[in-house]
């Protein structure tokens, strides 16, 4: 049986924490396995992140125990001073369901700093977990006007409103988006696709291309330029996009197996 | 009107939602309608866990699923759907409008509905109401009570169903159901193979 390796797990889970992806199951398994080891012993401060880190993961699979344990030592080491670590006592409370008692952690933490944004957005979730959400957008939004260049906050926004399906007010949060980190393909993609939801295949069609500049051969945005396009059979330019996204999927599909390529002609028409 | 399901299209919607736990996942079912109207559900594709409630990938992924299900002589009877809220069993309405569609096309449909709460307790619940069916009655969706049980309208073909589930679910096999969100992201991953799992 080939031997854990702990340099590189401790690696992927500081690739975790830049890229901010959500694989709590794993994540808990590494850091259970490596404290189960002995391993974290080792590490210097590198340890305090990923004790932070696998708090939360552990609370994602309702592993208290795990979670517990990195509490407390982080409780050891930073004490009740710490705000960052009262933020994450609050998290495990929210994860019990106890959120009245979150609450109150949240509540004052923001008395000793009214700046505190990771927990401004923890009170703005609790409206979401008591299914709250009109409220909750309307916090999410005050939140914005404060701090309008905090994307995620935009994103959070964008999705509250999909899921009420108020599409309008999504794309407005999208276009913040976009203005934001005009380079970033996503958003444009995002905001083609509410707009196609909204009825507008011309606008979609627009951005679809933009996805397409800043992002080539994207399949996502391939298929939606293909669809629009057999739509818009008469204007403008549809014909020729039509033509190009048919084009292209064809040969991003021409390397897959027999089923899949015979498929994607069929669905294509070809 | 009576439902038979097969062990992969009971299991699908499940491993679907366990592979995406913070989202709503959903996806289609896949089966036969006989002269009578009954349907016989055998398995599924599963279809999205993020931006669903947008419309483009829907349409591509229906055209798709149509000829793909007539390929293999089979019909699109159902939507599967997982919703993200743990204890938010309800048919969202663009949920009822896709079943509309799909029962328009095909006859008859039903729609299965992850009971998330249940998920946790896949070894003590042998009543299988894991999954709620709804299916279109004078003019409106409704739930069907006591799903999976002897008399039921709703009934499992296969009877080892959930001993099947069960292993599934201890073998993580959870982690490789790939749906349509991820082909798209990846096309050398195949959303057509989960009747492999």
């Amino acid at each position: 049986m080939p031997r854990f390796d702990y340099t590189a797990a401790i690696e992927e889970l500081q690739t975790f924490r830049t890229t901010n992806e959500r694989r709590s199951e794993y994540v808990a398994s590494l850091g259970a396995r490596l404290i189960r080891d002995k391993y974290i012993t080792k590490l210097q401060d590198q340890v305090w992140p990923l004790y932070e880190q696998i708090t939360i993961a552990a609370l994602d699979v309702n592993d208290f125990d795990l979670a517990k344990h990195c509490l407390d030592q982080l409780q050891v080491r930073f004490g009740d001073g710490s705000l960052r670590l009262q933020r994450l006592k609050g998290m495990f409370l929210e994860a019990q369901g106890k959120l009245d008692e979150a609450q109150k952690i949240y509540d004052n933490i923001l008395e000793k700093d009214a700046t505190h944004l990771l927990v401004s957005k923890r009170q703005i979730v609790l409206l979401k977990e008591r299914n709250k959400p009109e409220e909750a957008i309307e916090a999410m939004t005050q939140y914005l006007d404060t701090y309008y260049d905090d994307h995620e906050g935009w994103i959070e926004l964008c999705n509250m409103y999909l899921d009420q399906h108020y599409y309008e007010q999504a794309a407005f949060c999208c276009e913040e988006l976009i203005i934001l980190q005009p380079a970033n393909h996503i958003w444009y993609l995002k905001y083609a696709e509410i707009v196609y939801t909204l009825g507008n295949l011309t606008l979609a069609m627009k951005h679809y291309c933009k996805v397409l500049e800043l992002c080539t051969d994207n399949v996502r945005a391939l298929y939606g330029l293909q669809l629009c396009a057999s739509k818009l059979s008469s204007t403008d330019h549809a014909g020729d996009l039509h033509a190009l996204a048919t084009e292209r999927l064809l040969a991003i599909y021409s390397k897959q197996p027999e089923h899949i390529r015979q498929l994607v002609q069929q669905y294509l028409g070809k | 009107m009576s439902i038979t399901v097969g062990p992969d299209a009971f299991s699908l919607p499940l491993l679907h939602a366990a592979k995406y736990p913070d989202a709503l996942v959903c996806g289609l079912l896949l089966g036969e309608v006989n002269s009578n109207g009954n349907i016989n559900v055998k398995t599924g594709l599963s279809l999205f866990h993020h931006w669903t409630s947008m419309t483009p990938m829907l349409e591509v992924a229906l055209q798709k699923a149509e000829l793909y299900a007539s390929k293999k002589k089979l019909k699109i009877v159902g939507w599967y759907q997982a919703n993200a809220g743990l204890k938010d069993t309800t048919l969202h309405e663009n949920v009822v409008r896709v079943a509309d569609v799909i029962r328009r096309n095909s006859g008859e449909a039903v729609v299965f509905i992850v009971n998330n709460e249940k998920l946790g307790q896949l070894n003590d619940d042998k009543d299988g109401s894991i999954i709620l069916p709804y299916i279109y009655s004078e003019g409106q969706w409704r739930g069907v009570k006591q799903p999976f049980t002897k008399d039921s309208k709703v009934t499992l073909t296969y009877h080892e169903t959930y001993a099947k589930v069960r292993g599934m679910f201890s073998s993580a096999s959870y982690n490789r159901v790939i749906d349509f969100d991820e082909h798209l992201e990846d096309v050398s991953k195949d959303w057509l193979s989960t009747s492999d799992l």
